[in-house]
């Protein structure tokens, strides 16, 4: 994640972000991207998305789990368990998918500047992002 | 004749008024029903953790006018 290294040129108004996701399995993937769409739904995206980058690696994800996290960051459980159990946000998580096929990326993390993939082979380090970024602006 | 004709208005206004009961439980659980159905949407938080706080609209984060745009794809599973 190299947003946060970005605030300044967004706040400022000439960069902006988009997390897109790519659901590379289909179970706890999907679940990941249903648990931060419904989490969303109640204007909690970015957090559920730090938490569960933060506790990635330490359990599987799963429907159990992420309602866990809804109710760790204090979300409407009873809205968010519902808006999981309905599986209201799986035919977007596909959708996410296709289009992440579409544009020729394989893996994550991938980026794209002003539309152009960049070729993360050629990065010296993730702190080259950002440059990429400042060059951009100031072009 | 006349006390026939009592008897019989006065079973007209109970039929019509049993007909009230039904039509309006009916009405009743119907509406219960619904709301089974679909939960009134959650509230939308504003707190220091929010999207709101952060300017974050799902997943995009800065102006629609941006003259730079990095999409950055990920993969929590």
């Amino acid at each position: 994640m190299v947003a946060p290294q970005l605030a300044a040129l967004v706040e400022s108004g000439q960069v902006r972000v988009e997390y897109k996701q790519f659901p590379l399995n289909n179970t706890t993937s999907i679940w990941a991207v249903e648990a931060v769409e419904c989490a969303a739904d109640q204007g909690m995206w970015y957090a559920m998305h730090l938490h569960i980058f933060a506790n990635q690696g330490k359990q599987q994800v799963s429907t159990n789990l992420t309602k866990q996290f809804a109710k760790d960051l204090g979300l409407d459980t009873q809205a968010f368990n519902q808006c999981v159990d309905d599986d209201k946000y799986v035919s977007a998580a596909r959708g996410f998918q296709s289009e992440a096929q579409k544009r020729g990326i394989t893996g994550t993390p991938a980026f794209f500047l002003n539309g152009k993939a960049i070729d993360l082979g050629t990065l010296k380090g993730w702190d080259d992002i950002p440059k990429l970024v400042e060059q951009a602006v100031n072009q | 004749m006349s006390q026939k004709k009592g008897k019989s208005s006065q079973a007209i206004w109970i039929v019509a008024g049993a007909a009230v009961l039904v039509v309006g439980g009916l009405i009743a659980l119907s509406q219960l029903s619904a709301g089974k159905e679909s939960a009134p949407p959650a509230t939308v938080q504003t707190g220091e953790n929010s999207d709101q706080a952060h300017n974050v609209v799902r997943g995009v984060w800065g102006s629609e006018n941006a003259k730079v745009v990095l999409e950055e794809y990920l993969d929590y599973g």
